[in-house]
């Protein structure tokens, strides 16, 4: 026994440990004064629990640590740590005790002062306490990412440890498939460390030794919920503290392969003990904020700043292109078709598609480059149709006209899903331009009504209206994911007929016309050209379709415009209004 | 050995899923995707475990993995001879 074993603990800390020859001092590091936030006044005792290794740990291992520690060995020959538990909780002289049946956990700075005020807030309080893991994945992926001892090692000195034991959060990641944030305030599964006073501990009885699995199973989320269970009990999770899982080869976190079976194992030993899935206590639970560094801390900043950078607009859609969120759409649609063909028994079908895929895929990056469609179909999942030619022109004629200070809103007749508009917006919004807004004129509906032969070339099959009817609030909700909604982004519902020549625009610097039909393109031309101011820009999709293109020769010929037209791609033409 | 009751297998399999994915049970049928539910792999497994502990039998590790709802679960299970 070291330190002040005459005085009464307050608080008795009891950890199992086994075969931790690594992972324990640091733990007993952790738990130590010196590293203990608010424990000056407050009188606790470590009971550490060995749990059979070859070489157990010795109190004198750690008479540096200024530590009331006691350390008593359990023989029990069982790989479950739970009859070491009860026998540290059958020591613990503490009026609360806390719990660590891992002792490969380390908590953070402030858990056992915050664990002893929160305890003082409910007569039956249980404290839950946030249960994160040192590294950037979850342990059980160790054999995939190559985490290992040695890696945490460096880890631990990159963080300078153990200087300020908050900088633990900074390389720390939740325990399963969760970013640690989920599991800050949330009680779930287990509380590990779990600090209740001695009369509760008593009340629930310890844990059960009916847990023999390795690891004790799920022996920490069973008397979690049992006290839990308990009429009148409270759970205070605290916020801003935690425990930190080191690996070690013992854990059924870092278990790697035998993950899965040992998963596997536990839930047979839970089912057969309790009849019931083992799942987390569903409870109203109070949170006791300690407003340590974390939460003041870079663990929120990336994630909160919206200042519309460059750099920011430039990482949210690279975000966005990493998730794949973009081709969420097709991926249902795709998803719904294999699940109808499968349950029609039909996975002929889905394996005759496979033959076709090269195919497939080579008029899909046709259509990328040059855009429009696949055949009649529209592709899926892109947001704009134009294809990287007209889109990259698209950018370089606002960027052109914004340099160049010509006045103007930006407009474009004919949306489909948005993506062009977007790209005006985007470029808007990456130089901090409000005074000028992006208008989107479009039915939302499809396109009208072909006008008989005044719309039909003949040449072109008409297009298939389903697919490019797109509504007005799918297009919001694209503009909003994408981050780019505001209230400069104005929607003119509607037929062009009926809205353009009454719309509120003042002044167009950049006018994209992709209407298809004759009668769109010489309404949208009709109500707007005037508005162009000189030195903007007239963008025009469809010239490609012979309607189109009759609608724009006839109306630069009635109205004699004899600026010059760039030819952009196989449809794409433009021209600059005369300064 | 006996084999299992398909209406059982059903019955347990709804009560534990809704229990574990605090779901109602009118959420959950026959055709209902258990990963649309929200169930993983890792939750997979453990559904596996209790399976196997309830009807004291031994089941492939990839059962609930590999069927995507209950329907299609209880045909496996009868392809394996499990269930009747």
């Amino acid at each position: 026994m070291t330190g002040t074993a005459d005085i009464a603990p307050h608080l008795s800390v009891v950890v199992a440990c086994y075969e931790m020859a690594r992972e324990l001092p640091r733990t007993l590091l952790a738990l130590s004064p010196s590293y203990q936030r608010g424990m000056e006044a407050i009188p606790y005792e470590v009971i550490v629990v060995d749990n059979g290794s070859a070489f157990p740990p010795q109190v004198e291992d750690f008479a540096g640590l200024g530590l009331d520690l006691k350390i008593l060995y359990c023989n029990s020959g069982l790989p479950s740590p739970v009859q070491a538990m009860n026998m540290g909780l059958a020591a613990a002289r503490g009026k609360l005790i806390c719990t660590i049946i891992d002792g490969a956990r380390m908590p953070s700075p402030g858990l056992l002062a915050a664990s002893v005020a929160a305890t003082r807030c409910h007569d039956r309080a249980i404290i839950y306490t946030s249960t994160l893991v040192l590294g950037f994945y979850p342990q059980s992926a160790a054999e995939f990412t190559g985490y290992s001892a040695e890696v945490e090692d460096r880890l631990l000195q990159s963080i300078d440890w153990p200087k300020d034991g908050y900088r633990l959060f900074e390389i720390s990641s939740g325990l399963i498939e969760q970013p640690s944030i989920l599991q800050w305030y949330a009680p779930g599964f287990e509380s590990n460390a779990l600090t209740m006073s001695r009369d509760l501990w008593n009340e629930v009885g310890g844990y059960d030794e009916a847990f023999q699995t390795d690891g004790g199973g799920y022996a920490s989320s069973d008397v979690f919920y049992r006290a839990a269970e308990l009429p009148g009990t409270q759970i205070i999770a605290l916020g801003g503290e935690a425990t930190f899982h080191q690996t070690h080869t013992k854990s059924a976190a870092a278990s790697h392969k035998d993950f899965p079976e040992q998963a596997r194992i536990m839930t047979r030993e839970f089912q057969r003990l309790r009849t019931r899935p083992p799942k987390g206590v569903r409870k109203p639970y109070w949170v006791f904020q300690t407003n340590t560094p974390p939460l003041q801390g870079k663990m929120f900043k990336a994630s909160t700043s919206k200042e519309p950078s460059p750099e920011n607009l430039y990482l949210d859609l690279l975000e966005q292109r990493l998730l794949n969120t973009g081709a969420r759409e097709a991926e249902a649609r795709l998803r719904a078709l294999l699940v109808t063909l499968k349950s029609a028994g039909r996975e002929d079908l889905i394996e005759a598609s496979k033959s076709a895929y090269p195919r497939q895929l080579r008029r899909v990056i046709g259509a990328e480059t040059e855009g429009l469609l696949v055949g009649n179909e529209v592709l899926p999942t892109a947001l704009t149709m134009t294809g990287k030619k007209r889109l990259s022109y698209l950018r370089r004629a606002v960027e052109t006209v914004l340099e160049q200070a010509i006045p103007g809103d930006l407009i474009e007749c004919g949306v489909w899903r948005g993506g062009s508009a977007m790209m005006m917006a985007g470029i808007l919004a990456a130089r901090r331009i409000n005074d000028r807004s992006v208008w989107l004129a479009d039915s939302f509906e499809g396109l009208p009504v072909m006008d008989g032969d005044l719309d039909c070339s003949g040449f072109v099959e008409p297009l298939n209206n389903a697919g490019l009817a797109v509504s007005e609030n799918t297009v919001r909700a694209s503009f909003e994911e994408i981050g780019l909604m505001s209230d400069r982004i104005r929607f003119l519902p509607g037929w062009f007929c009926d809205t353009l020549p009454h719309a509120p625009i003042d002044r167009i610097a950049l006018l994209r016309l992709d209407g298809d039909h004759y009668s769109s393109t010489m309404d949208a031309l009709t109500a707007l050209y005037d508005k162009v101011s000189p030195g903007g820009v007239i963008i025009i999709d469809d010239y490609a379709l012979p309607r189109c293109a009759e609608a724009v020769d006839e109306f630069r010929a009635t109205r004699g415009i004899f600026e010059p037209v760039e030819r952009i791609d196989h449809t794409g033409i433009a021209w600059r209004k005369q300064a | 050995m006996t084999k299992l009751d398909a209406d059982q297998v059903i019955a347990w399999t709804t009560k534990y899923l809704t229990d574990f994915l605090d779901l109602p049970p009118e959420a959950f049928d026959l055709d209902a995707e258990f990963a649309a539910l929200g169930l993983d792999s890792v939750d997979s497994v453990i559904i596996g475990g209790a399976f196997e502990e309830t009807f004291n039998c031994e089941i492939d590790a990839t059962l609930f993995l590999r069927n995507a709802n209950l329907r299609s679960l209880i045909d496996d299970l009868r392809q394996s001879g499990l269930v009747a």
